[in-house]
Formats: structure tokens, C-alpha cells, sequence
């Protein structure tokens, strides 16, 4: 948004200053009275490295000198910087304006003890002035450093309320992490109590809060649990490793921290510090466990130890014979709910009773503390006047007793007879299915149909199994016998006689010494084969002509096949005039040619 | 006179022979219905509430062999009725042992495990998958598929055809159902050390000793699994995923007289 140029506006704010310098030039007439100078410091304990600021305040003054220098014995003194600030009053209807000059000195202390920085003599508006002198304590204590070392940015430690327990006894125990409240940082994960000879509850979400601890401030962490131990003698609970994660101010470059820094205090500042891993280590503790007495250890004892109450309550309170009262029973207060058992009947004597149910509800997270109820059903089986009583036993920790509390025996109005025996029409088969759903607590009944008797023995713990596991393994070794040795088929062994035959009239035709009714003899034999091979057809049905059309070949060599088959027929039919003379080489290779040509061409189909 | 004396003797050997088929024919009758009997009694015992009468009709016929999935189950009401849930759940599971399908023995045991708060013990996926088939049915699956595998194999490699491809589908497919029943079968091999605390609360040890430490607290029924055995003492597989000694008398196997 920008406004608009406005000459008349602009006239009327510089009329304004003019008269606001006038009147403060006026105020500082008005107001010039004699300078005060004052020294301080801004804390008056340090520690060795630590600077503190001093400041010489002037106030009054309109000029003020070269700033002094001040040394002290074990004080490193450097005059820093100057600033100055005015201040506009009004009384009585009048302006006053007051300007104050502060001259800052950083002061770092290099060793402990008490120092007086004496009075320093500062020239102001001509004339000097002198400050009191101020001490500066220097204590040999990490609690006022901003520099970190890490193993001492938090701590861990075990605690329990009491050392001395009983087997059994539930304890609350807490893993407990401090971190200095400067430090940013988080929990990684959960601590893993260590230590045998106990059992532990899950550990829940922790709760956080801030406490203050040797003058120092932390964020404190509880892990709480229950432990309760499992055997008696010594009891080394931890120690306890909890993880965390925390941004950690590191060194600044150029070494000391000014005081001067605008930018305030490191550890809200995350580019001074540095994100580490780190672990908080609680030692561990040692409890002494005692074995429970038996001596008054009570006969429906089930291992609770702690401090409870009991209750028992029954309804409906009017009943018949045979019909159900629900029990419902309460055990309240703290300890091993884990080892609270259903109490028991004090004499069960007329009554039918039946496992009961049970359900917690926990106080807290850990299950210490809560009411456990037990839902138990009983039948009175003759006419009885009061519910029974019930007795809960457990130990007790405080008190180093057993301790067994009684029910109320609360009034019951039963009617009818005695039980009678259950009807026989019960063994009907309708009686198969599931139980009445007046009683859904209550089991389904018998089965009336008997059925084969079975064997625990798995199948294959059995001998038949085996037996026909071998008969099958001698099935596959004879299939696979037979099929090994199995005979080739006719037809095969037709082919393999053709190729035999084949390779013996080729051995024939390259020998050299061979008449000429047996050469073309030999090659019409070969082109036979060779053909019947390729075909499929019998060799003896196999013409010239065949040949020609079983194979692409060009009209000299079609020509030459049909020379051998003449050849040949002439030698066999019409006496064999030119059978005794020699081949001449030419002729030879002109048919054997052709042959190797057939038999490319038939390999190539 | 000698031809009388032979025709005498044959006919007292027919006679003796008749006698002695006629003894096996009602043996063997009276095999068959003695058990059928003692059912019926175990019944009639439980239907008038005499639960200890029907419970040792019931082990009696289970002593004869004839302990069937029926019998168990009934011998579990029993036993709950007499006030007894950690037998009643063994009893049930023997039951489901012989009959995974029992449907009243599978609603009474979860009943009864929820009554006694009994611990199971954790199944792992191949446990699971065991639960689908009975025992015997893995075991027949595995050896089918096995040998359907062999089989092809060998037709594949007498084979002359050049694709086989239809028959390595089938060994492949074989091969897998064979290797899942494999795993069930493992799975039902290891369950055969199974048990069931039948003490109304017992405690496993750390220790072969009643001094020893407790590692866990068994209620009724609770599953375990047995490892070993040592005097009196049962080392056993816990459903908390520990381990721990138990006394004998507490707890009592599954499969009967496996040790």
C-alpha cells in the first residue's frame, strides 16, 4: 500500500520536527546539571572463562572522554564499545531531556576468587568523575557456564520406594532421565530395564515435567513400571541404558562467547548448536527379596501379594433349586493382579459350582493398582437359607501376614425340591446340539452317537503308510526301467538298416576299381535310399522319376539321375553289355556329384 | 464195526469244529458290542449325574483301544463336570487330536480357556496352515504330490517328445502342494509334544527344583510344549515364549503314552 503525494501533508510533518528539535535543544539547555558516573556489572558471580559486562554509565554528560583502562589481577578487562541513549522528560510543564554515554568493558575472569574492580576515573564534559568500586566473585562452579560438556547434559537414575520386598510383592518402580531444561532433546526409545530374577510390566508413555536439582534446572523424563520379583536373596534391578537426542550448543569460532551478542543465548539458537546421540546411564540398584513365610500360609493362598479388599455380591436373591446365582466378586487395591486367583467357596456343600470368569480393570498403566472381578456361577442343588461364603487369600507386604478376607453370607430365599436326577429323555438325539441359551455360560452337552475309534499316530508314524510308500518307490523303478530299455519301433530300425545300406553303397562307389554295372549299380542305390529316407517311401518303388521330383535339381543333374536308372536297368534286364568296363574318372565325378547334390538337397528339406 | 468207529470220529470232529466257530463267532460279537455297552453305560451315568461312575466308563473304554473323538469329548464334559477343567481341556484336545472338525469339543475347549484363563500356546503361519487338513490328510497330499513329481520326472526323461512343457508344469505344481504339506507335516510332527496342564495352577521353574524361581504361572489347561523330561520334572516350552520346568503330575501330553 503506498499513499499518495501530498505537498501539503509533507509541509506539515516537517514543521513538526523543526518544532520537536527546538523544543529538545531548549529541554537540553533547561536540563544541563552536573554528570553522574556509575559502574556495573551485569552479575556479580562468574566463573573462570566466563566474561561478564562492565558498564560505566555516564548520565548527563554531552561528551565524555578517551574510555579509561582498568586492570585488575586475574581479571582480563577490554574496553569494547560505546553507547549512548537520550532520554526526554516533562515536568511541571516543562521539557527535560538527559542523555546517558555507557562505556562496556568485557571482564573475563582467569582464576577464582574474590576481585574488587577499583573506582575508574572517566573525563566528562572536561572534568572527571569517578565510580565506586565493584566486586566480581569468581567461584570454581560449572552451574553458571554456558559451555557444555555433554556427559554432564542429563543424567539417569533407578528408583523404587522401598528395597526390602517379598517374593511376589508388585513394586512400582520409575527409570527416571534428566536433562538440563537448555538443552533441546527427546527420548529415542523406551529404557530396557535390566536384570534378572523379576518379572516387569510393560513400560507405558512417560510423563515429562521440569524440577530443579543442585540449583540447576532439568527436564526430568519417568519411565514408571511394576516389578515384582520371582525368587528370593539379592536383587539387582538396571543398570539402565536410556537413549536420547539432543541439540548440544557447540563452540563458537573465535573461541570465548561475547556478551555483547545480539543474538542472545545459544541454546535457542540452532545454528549453535548440534544434534548428538547420547545415552543417560542409571546404575543399578540392589533389593534385598525375602521368600514368603509358610508358616498361616492359607490353603487357597494363589500367590497374591499386596494390599487388597473383597467383596461378593449374588442375584438374583430368590431362586429355585437348580437355578443359578451369579456371584460376582471384587478384589480392589494394589499388588500381583496377575496372581490373584478366583476365590474360593467356604464349604461348597448343596451348591454346584462352575469355573468363573474373570476381568480386570487397571487403575493405572502398569496394572498396580485396580479391581479385578471374578463372575462365578453356582447352583444351589438343596433349599439353603444364605449365599455361601467366600474367603480370598493373599499376603501382605506391610503387615509381613497372610491375610484371608470372608464374604458376607448375604440372605437367599431357594424354593422348590431337591435337584431331581436329569430325565432320560435327555438322551434323546435332539439333546445333541448346542446348550439351552437360558445357560450360555455352561459347556454343550454330551455327544449320544458313538463314533470310530481313531489312532493318535499320525499316518505317517504308521507301518501301512510305509509299506505303500515302498510299493509306489517299486512302480516308479519299474517305469522307469521299462521305459529305459524299451525297444526302438520298426520303423526305426527300417530307417537305421536304409542309412547303413546307404553308407555301404557309398563306400562302394568311391572305390576306384569298380566295373560300370556296379558304379551306376551302387548310385541308383544310393539315390533310392537317399530318396526312400526323405520321402518315407519304400526304396524298391523308388524310379527315376521319384527321385527327380523328390529333390530340386537342375536339368543336367535330373539328367544324370535318369542316366544311372537306365544304367542300371539295362544292366539288370537287358544283359549288362557295358558292365564289365571301367568308369571313366570324369563320368564318375559327374555322378557323384549329383549324388552329393540330391543328398544336400534332401538334407536341406 | 471199524466203519461205525470212523463214522463216529468224523462226526465228533464236526461237532468240536462247530462248537469252536460258534465260541469265535460270539467272541467276536461280544468284542464288538462290549464297547458299544460301556458307551451306553457311560451315558446313562452322566444323564443321572453320577459323573465319577461315567468318567471311569469313559477311561475304561479308552484302556480298550475304543477311544474315539465322541468318547474324549464326553469324557471332557465329565471332567468339567467333576470339577476338573485342565483334564477337560486335554480331553478336548484329544478329541480335536482325532478329529480336528469336532465342532462341540472345539466350543467347549475355547469356553473352558476363557473360563480358566488358560494360555495357548502362539502359532506360527505354518502351524496354521497345518490346522487346515487333518494329519493324515498332509500326510497322504505330501506323499501323492511327492510321488507325482517322481513320476513325471521320469516320464520327462525317458521321454523322446522334445516339449515337454504340459508335464514340468504339472511336476512343478505338484512339487509345491507336496512342499506345503511338507511344512504342515513338520509342523504336526513337532505339535506331537504338545501337553496340557491338568493341576488346577501349577508354576513352571527355572529349575528342576521346588526352590527354584518361577519362570511362569500356568493356570488349568494352559498349553505347553514338552522338550524333556528329568525325574519328576517336565521341561517345557511356554505360551509366554519361555521355558521351564514342570512338575510331572501337572501336566499330561496330548498323544497318550508318547514319551
Amino acid at each position: 500500500m503506498f499513499s499518495r503525494y501530498s505537498p501539503l501533508r509533507d509541509g506539515a510533518v516537517r514543521l513538526g520536527l523543526v518544532f520537536l528539535l527546538t523544543l529538545a535543544s531548549v529541554a537540553t539547555m533547561a536540563g544541563a546539571a552536573e554528570p553522574s558516573v556509575r559502574a556495573h556489572l551485569d552479575r556479580g558471580i562468574s566463573v573462570i572463562g566466563d566474561p561478564v559486562v562492565l558498564q560505566i554509565r555516564i548520565t548527563g554528560a554531552r561528551r565524555v572522554g578517551d574510555p579509561p583502562q582498568i586492570s585488575v589481577d586475574g581479571l582480563d578487562i577490554q574496553y569494547a564499545n560505546q553507547g549512548s541513549e537520550r532520554q526526554v522528560r516533562i515536568e511541571n510543564g516543562s521539557f527535560s531531556s538527559e542523555q546517558t554515554i555507557t562505556l562496556n568493558y568485557q571482564v573475563v575472569p582467569q582464576r577464582n576468587g574474590s576481585f574488587t574492580i577499583p573506582a575508574v576515573v572517566v573525563e566528562a564534559d572536561g572534568k572527571g568523575y569517578s565510580t565506586k568500586p565493584i566486586v566480581l566473585t569468581v567461584q570454581p562452579s560449572s552451574a553458571t557456564t554456558g559451555e557444555f560438556d555433554t556427559d554432564k547434559i542429563g543424567y539417569a537414575e533407578i528408583v523404587v520406594p522401598k528395597k526390602t520386598l517379598y517374593v511376589g510383592e508388585a513394586t512400582p518402580i520409575e527409570v527416571r532421565i534428566y536433562v538440563d531444561s537448555r538443552v533441546r532433546w527427546g527420548a529415542v526409545t523406551m529404557p530396557d530395564l535390566g536384570g534378572e530374577g523379576f518379572t516387569k510390566q510393560k513400560i507405558p508413555e512417560p510423563h515429562k515435567e521440569q524440577v530443579e536439582r543442585n540449583g540447576r534446572d532439568y527436564d526430568m523424563l519417568a519411565f514408571k513400571t511394576v516389578i515384582a520379583p520371582i525368587r528370593s536373596g539379592k536383587l539387582t534391578v538396571g543398570p539402565c541404558e536410556i537413549p536420547f537426542r539432543a541439540q548440544v550448543p557447540r563452540a563458537r569460532r573465535g573461541g570465548e562467547r561475547s556478551p555483547f551478542d545480539i543474538f542472545g543465548d545459544v541454546f535457542s539458537d540452532p545454528f549453535y548448536a548440534v544434534t548428538q546421540d547420547l545415552k543417560a546411564k542409571a546404575d543399578a540398584i540392589e533389593l534385598t527379596v525375602k521368600p514368603l513365610p509358610l508358616l498361616g500360609k492359607p490353603e487357597d493362598f494363589s500367590g497374591a501379594v499386596g494390599n487388597f479388599e473383597f467383596s461378593a455380591e449374588g442375584s438374583p436373591r430368590q431362586v429355585k433349586i437348580g437355578d443359578p446365582v451369579t456371584m460376582k466378586m471384587r478384589v480392589t487395591g494394589r499388588g500381583n493382579f496377575d496372581r490373584v486367583g478366583a476365590p474360593v467357596i467356604g464349604d461348597a456343600t448343596g451348591w454346584r459350582t462352575y469355573p468363573p470368569s474373570s476381568s480386570f480393570n487397571a487403575d493405572d498403566q502398569v496394572n498396580y493398582s485396580g479391581t479385578k472381578t471374578f463372575e462365578e456361577a453356582i447352583i444351589p442343588e438343596t433349599k439353603k437359607t444364605a449365599l455361601p461364603m467366600f474367603c480370598f487369600s493373599f499376603f501382605d507386604p506391610a503387615k509381613g501376614r497372610y491375610v484371608t478376607l470372608n464374604s458376607e453370607a448375604a440372605p437367599l430365599v431357594v424354593e422348590g425340591e431337591a435337584l431331581p436326577a436329569p430325565s432320560p429323555a435327555s438322551a434323546s438325539p435332539e439333546s445333541n446340539g448346542p446348550a439351552p441359551a437360558a445357560q450360555p455360560a455352561d459347556i454343550i452337552g454330551i455327544r449320544y452317537d458313538r463314533d470310530e475309534p481313531g489312532a493318535f499316530a499320525p499316518l505317517y508314524e504308521r507301518r501301512e503308510f510305509w509299506f505303500a510308500q515302498g510299493a509306489a518307490g517299486l512302480v516308479l523303478l519299474s517305469v522307469a526301467g521299462l521305459r529305459i530299455r524299451r525297444r526302438p519301433d520298426a520303423a526305426v530300425l527300417a530307417k537305421a538298416a536304409l542309412r547303413q545300406e546307404k553308407a555301404a553303397a557309398w563306400r562302394r562307389l568311391r572305390r576306384t576299381d569298380l566295373g560300370h554295372g556296379d558304379f551306376f549299380d551302387a548310385a541308383a542305390r544310393v539315390a533310392q535310399i537317399g530318396t526312400a529316407l526323405a520321402t518315407g517311401c519304400a526304396p524298391a518303388g523308388i524310379d527315376a522319376a521319384a527321385v527327380r521330383s523328390s529333390a530340386h535339381l537342375d536339368a543336367e543333374a535330373a539328367e544324370t539321375i535318369d542316366e544311372i536308372f537306365n544304367a542300371r536297368s539295362e544292366l539288370h534286364y537287358a544283359g549288362g553289355g557295358n558292365g564289365e568296363g571301367q568308369v571313366s574318372a570324369a563320368e564318375r565325378e559327374r555322378v557323384l556329384g549329383v549324388l552329393r547334390q540330391l543328398e544336400n538337397d534332401h538334407a536341406r528339406n | 464195526m471199524h466203519a461205525i468207529d470212523a463214522r463216529c470220529l468224523i462226526q465228533r470232529r464236526v461237532r468240536t469244529r462247530f462248537v469252536w466257530a460258534l465260541l469265535l463267532t460270539v467272541l467276536g460279537l461280544w468284542q464288538s458290542v462290549a464297547p458299544a455297552a460301556e458307551f451306553e453305560d457311560a451315558i446313562q451315568y452322566y444323564d443321572q449325574g453320577k459323573f465319577a461312575e461315567a468318567k471311569e466308563s469313559y477311561e475304561k473304554l479308552v484302556e480298550k483301544g475304543a477311544g474315539s473323538a465322541n468318547v474324549y469329548y464326553n469324557l471332557g464334559n465329565t471332567d468339567f463336570r467333576l470339577g476338573s477343567p485342565g483334564r477337560a481341556i486335554l480331553d478336548y484336545e484329544r478329541a480335536l487330536a482325532l478329529n480336528p472338525r469336532h465342532p462341540e469339543a472345539r466350543a467347549n475347549l475355547k469356553l473352558l480357556r476363557d473360563k480358566t484363563a488358560a494360555k495357548v500356546l502362539p502359532l506360527s503361519w505354518n502351524e496354521h496352515l497345518a490346522d487346515k487338513l487333518s494329519p493324515d490328510a498332509w500326510a497322504v497330499l505330501a506323499a501323492v504330490a511327492g510321488w507325482v513329481v517322481l513320476f513325471t520326472l521320469v516320464l520327462i526323461i525317458t521321454s523322446r517328445r522334445r516339449n515337454d512343457s504340459g508335464r514340468w508344469a504339472l511336476a512343478m505344481f505338484a512339487a509345491m502342494i507336496g512342499a506345503a504339506a511338507a511344512v504342515s507335516l513338520s509342523s504336526i510332527a513337532r505339535n506331537q509334544n504338545r501337553a496340557v496342564i491338568i493341576a488346577q495352577q501349577t508354576e513352571a521353574r527355572l529349575a528342576p527344583a521346588q526352590s527354584a524361581g518361577v519362570a511362569e504361572a500356568l493356570p488349568a489347561g494352559t498349553q505347553v510344549r514338552v522338550l524333556s523330561e528329568r525325574g519328576e520334572w517336565v521341561y517345557c516350552e511356554l505360551p509366554g515364549a519361555g521355558r521351564g520346568w514342570i512338575p510331572d503330575g501337572a501336566v499330561e501330553r496330548v498323544r497318550p503314552g508318547r514319551s
